[in-house]
């Protein structure tokens, strides 16, 4: 009786019958989703997918014209959930949403509609992970960016993605911004989020043809990192330049631990590049008296990568000089930023957080002028750079 | 599953009781020829003299003749010729002048006369006597001792044991020379009537499993036994298990050192495997090899015989669970190099799996089946048909070869064939729940054979020792091998064990 009892529960779990089972052949593989504003205020996604068959190469077919890496399928609909609905008409086989890898979303888009019924669909849906990277488009559609075929990779969404990973890229953000970043900040922290922008390098070309790969010239069809996306709330507020985006990686710590950074010279114009690493930021506001005060302290050591200036590296002088000059410099920039920061009235760098877990007594107080506080706040910043290594050489030739 | 043991209540073996030795040593030699249904290679020799005759009697082929030809029978006849005297007289005290160095047994059972001469007795009669003489002077062909062939090691002994059981105990005799080794002997079988013995160390083995083996052993009803494996199922514990519950061996190092640990071995006439028991899981990851070698090896070694069953048992099922219902769990670029291969083919993942580890089973079945000079034949047509017809066919993916083969490869890096084999039926099952229920189909079955497994005994010790119940201190011989200095058994070093 116990034998057969437990062979009867064993059995039990057979009954699920394999519901649930999907075979691979039968999913569509989402590698990125772009979401536009359609004609008469609609929504429109773009869904773009791999292309298993392409990429079994010679291997199974032979013959055969060679296909597409990944197709893209666009649909429209009032609002982001009647979109994706209306997708399912479309394809012959399963959306399958794991795989993201980035969700893009248009400039015009971002601005007009907002963002929140994008985030709300995509975190309450259970096939999505929050971890894949957010990114604006910048000039463009986000269609016509998934659209492009980009030369190395095989999907231009497998392309950005790739780009903000590698290391030594202008902005250098440790893991990117990702959606769940986004909804962080603008629902936990009160803060006003940045999102990583993209654009094309050719704007007028278009790359949606396979042949367009043949050609020698990659820029064509390139794509690249533009500086970050500043959110007033949900809408899209402006774009910071390079410089800001950098300093805003360095404040917030959000930065790679080794990052290359470049200075311009006093005198003569030239530039110093140099690799900054180990380091050490601190940076946290400070009420007193009622009156706002932000410091930022950045310690790290710097190897030397190129130098134009006529600084004379065998003397300690010269050592002193530059390690002055870049500290200088840094300290501009990172001023010039939070200058920015605060003429444009948004939090971006989490000052308000910091101030209601830092001195939460105080914060209560103040709490309900901050908009006079943090356009009156003070700036303070201290840049202190070591020269570790000057490189393979010491001095430049010496111009005749 | 209950035990058919047969309750044949009048053995054939037992119906010669009615007959009794007769003072004619003709007569005798008449009786044994009947019972015995006249067999061609009886040898029988009356030498008459005078007044009296003795007769002996063998089987051809059982005994030694040089033996007898040299050492009994010149002294025999010359005793005999010497104290011919009288009608009445019955020459007894010849005992002395056989001048073989073997068991003289004398009998007046004329059953035993038969059981004896067909162990390899020589029987003697004498003329007017009342009993029988049993010289017992067994040997017969036997194979040479060889390298076995189930289980290979690089470095250790060569030898291994062979059919004949005074052969194995020698080959234990000289590697333990403790006067405290036992052999205690059985008869099993109630047609075959095979001696099988039971060895251990006095004062080092495990009363407890010791005391079940023997009476299991002695309780056993079988009708015949040929193979330690059939003597293996009707001792091991109740109850149906998948797994080997005593460790089969060939090989007599590995047999010492299982009794030097405080083990058992049964060894049987007639096959060279012998049972070490009781037996824990652990114990089919551990080879002798592993205390041959040096620790740091023998530990990496062990550790990947844990990942080879393991992915001889799990592999399969976890690849047609994770493309089947976690593809979010697969790499990205795996999964779209995955996905292009199933491009196009007929049939779902797990019937792709079904078919080729039967085609597996199929081939390796018929590797070892397959009179030798068509090996080579069978195995080109194994390697065309999994590894390339199959694929270029569109009939299944190259990534399951991949999985089929790893899987195969890894069932084969076990030392002990029983275990594998566990581990190979129970693929199947495990396959069966992924493909119904995913990675939580897996962990159900794994749980069950996990459960299953602490409530095992192997003569009546838990089979999981030492996990469950669990001992810190015998972890050093688990998983990993420690280095032998390790221990803290100083006296076990010394060879004092046992003062």
């Amino acid at each position: 009786m116990k034998f057969y009892s437990s062979l009867l529960l064993t059995l039990l779990i057979f009954l699920g019958g394999c519901s649930g089972q999907e075979e691979l052949n039968e999913l569509l593989i989402l590698t990125g989703i772009g979401v536009d504003l359609g004609e008469d205020d609609t929504v429109k996604v773009t869904f773009q997918a791999t292309n298993p068959q392409a990429q079994a190469g010679g291997e199974a077919g032979g013959g055969g014209a060679s296909q597409a890496n990944s197709y893209t399928f666009e649909s429209e609909g009032e609002d982001m959930v009647e979109a994706v609905f209306n997708a399912r008409d479309l394809l012959s086989r399963k959306l399958f949403f794991p795989h993201i890898s980035s969700l893009l979303i248009s400039e015009d888009f971002a601005r007009e509609r907002g963002v929140h019924e994008v985030s709300d669909f995509l975190e309450r849906h259970y096939e999505i992970r929050d971890s894949y990277l957010l990114f604006i488009t910048k000039g463009a559609t986000a269609a016509s960016i998934l659209n492009t075929f980009t030369p190395l990779d095989n999907s231009s969404t497998k392309n950005i993605e790739s780009l903000t990973k590698v290391r030594g890229g202008t902005l250098s953000i440790k893991n990117g911004t990702e959606l769940e970043d986004f909804i962080r900040w603008r629902y936990g922290d009160d803060r006003d989020p940045v999102v990583m922008g993209v654009e094309k390098v050719n704007k007028q070309s278009s790359s949606t043809n396979t042949e367009d790969l043949n050609e020698i010239e990659g820029n064509k069809s390139a794509l690249r990192l533009t500086g970050l996306a500043l959110f007033d709330k949900d809408y899209l507020a402006d774009w910071l330049s390079y410089k800001d985006s950098i300093a805003w990686a360095i404040i917030t710590k959000e930065s790679d631990n080794v990052r290359s950074y470049a200075v311009k010279c006093p005198e003569d114009g030239g530039t110093i590049g140099f690799l900054l690493k180990e380091m050490e930021v601190k940076a946290e506001p400070k009420l007193v008296n009622d009156q706002l005060n932000y410091s930022v302290q950045l310690e790290g050591h710097i190897n030397l990568q190129g130098l134009n200036c006529k600084i004379k590296l065998s003397t300690e002088q010269g050592v002193n000089e530059l390690q002055t000059i870049i500290n200088e410099d840094m300290e501009n920039e990172l001023q010039t930023a939070l200058t920015n920061a605060k003429e444009s009235q948004l939090d971006y760098y989490g000052i308000k957080n910091q101030l209601s877990r830092n001195q939460p007594d105080e914060w209560k107080k103040l709490k309900d002028d901050w908009s006079s506080l943090y356009e009156n706040m003070s700036i303070e910043t201290d840049v202190n750079i070591y020269l570790e290594s000057p490189g393979s050489r010491v001095d430049n030739n010496e111009a005749q | 599953m209950r035990r058919n043991r047969s309750k044949n209540a009048s053995p054939p073996n037992h119906t010669d009781d009615s007959l009794i030795i007769s003072k004619d040593v003709e007569q005798n030699i008449k009786q044994i020829k009947q019972s015995l249904g006249e067999p061609f290679d009886f040898i029988s020799k009356i030498y008459s003299f005078k007044h009296t005759a003795f007769a002996l009697c063998y089987i051809d082929g059982l005994i030694s003749t040089e033996d007898i030809e040299l050492n009994v029978i010149p002294p025999m006849m010359d005793w005999f010729k010497e104290n011919d005297s009288s009608r009445d007289y019955v020459i007894k005290d010849f005992k002395q002048h056989i001048q073989i160095p073997k068991k003289l047994k004398t009998t007046t059972e004329f059953s035993e006369v038969l059981q004896s001469l067909l162990r390899g007795h020589v029987i003697l009669f004498v003329q007017k006597g009342t009993e029988a003489y049993l010289i017992s002077d067994q040997r017969w062909e036997t194979r040479g001792i060889e390298e076995p062939s189930s289980q290979t090691m690089v470095r250790g002994p060569r030898e291994g044991f062979v059919e004949t059981l005074s052969i194995n105990s020698t080959l234990i005799r000289r590697r333990i020379t403790n006067p405290k080794l036992r052999f205690k002997t059985f008869i099993v079988g109630e047609v075959t009537q095979t001696t099988v013995i039971v060895t251990y160390i006095e004062g080092l083995v495990n009363e407890d499993a010791l005391k079940i083996a023997c009476q299991r052993i002695s309780d056993c009803k079988a009708k015949e036994v040929f193979e330690t494996g059939m003597l293996e199922e009707l001792i091991e514990d109740k109850g149906y298990t998948p797994f080997p519950t005593l460790i089969d061996t060939e090989r007599p190092d590995v047999v010492s050192s299982a009794l030097a640990e405080g083990k058992l071995a049964i060894m049987m006439e007639g096959t060279p495997f012998a049972l070490i028991g009781p037996a824990t899981l652990i114990s089919y990851f551990q080879t002798a090899e592993d205390y041959y070698n040096r620790f740091d090896l023998s530990t990496f070694l062990r550790l990947i015989r844990f990942i080879a069953f393991w992915i001889a048992f799990a592999l399969p099922a976890t690849f047609v669970a994770l493309t089947t219902f976690h593809q979010e769990l697969i790499p990205t670029d795996l999964l779209i190099s995955l996905a292009a291969q199933r491009e196009g083919l007929p049939f779902p993942a797990l019937v792709e799996a079904l078919v080729m580890e039967t085609v597996f089973e199929i081939l390796r079945e018929a590797g070892i089946r397959m009179p030798r000079p068509i090996g080579p034949a069978v195995s080109i047509v194994g390697a065309i048909v999994i590894g390339e017809a199959a694929v270029s066919a569109g009939l299944v993916s190259p990534a399951i070869v991949i999985v089929v083969s790893l899987t195969a490869i890894s069932s084969f890096a076990n030392p002990y064939y029983s275990i594998a084999g566990s581990a190979r039926m129970l693929r199947f099952i495990l396959m069966l729940f992924a493909a119904s229920a995913g990675i939580f189909g897996i962990f159900i079955f794994t749980m069950i054979i996990c459960i299953h497994l602490v409530s095992l005994k192997s003569l009546g010790q838990p089979y999981m020792v030492p996990f469950a119940p669990f001992s810190l201190k015998k972890q050093k011989d688990t998983l990993l091998r420690f280095p032998l200095w390790w221990s803290k058994r100083k006296n076990r070093r010394n060879g004092e064990v046992l003062k």
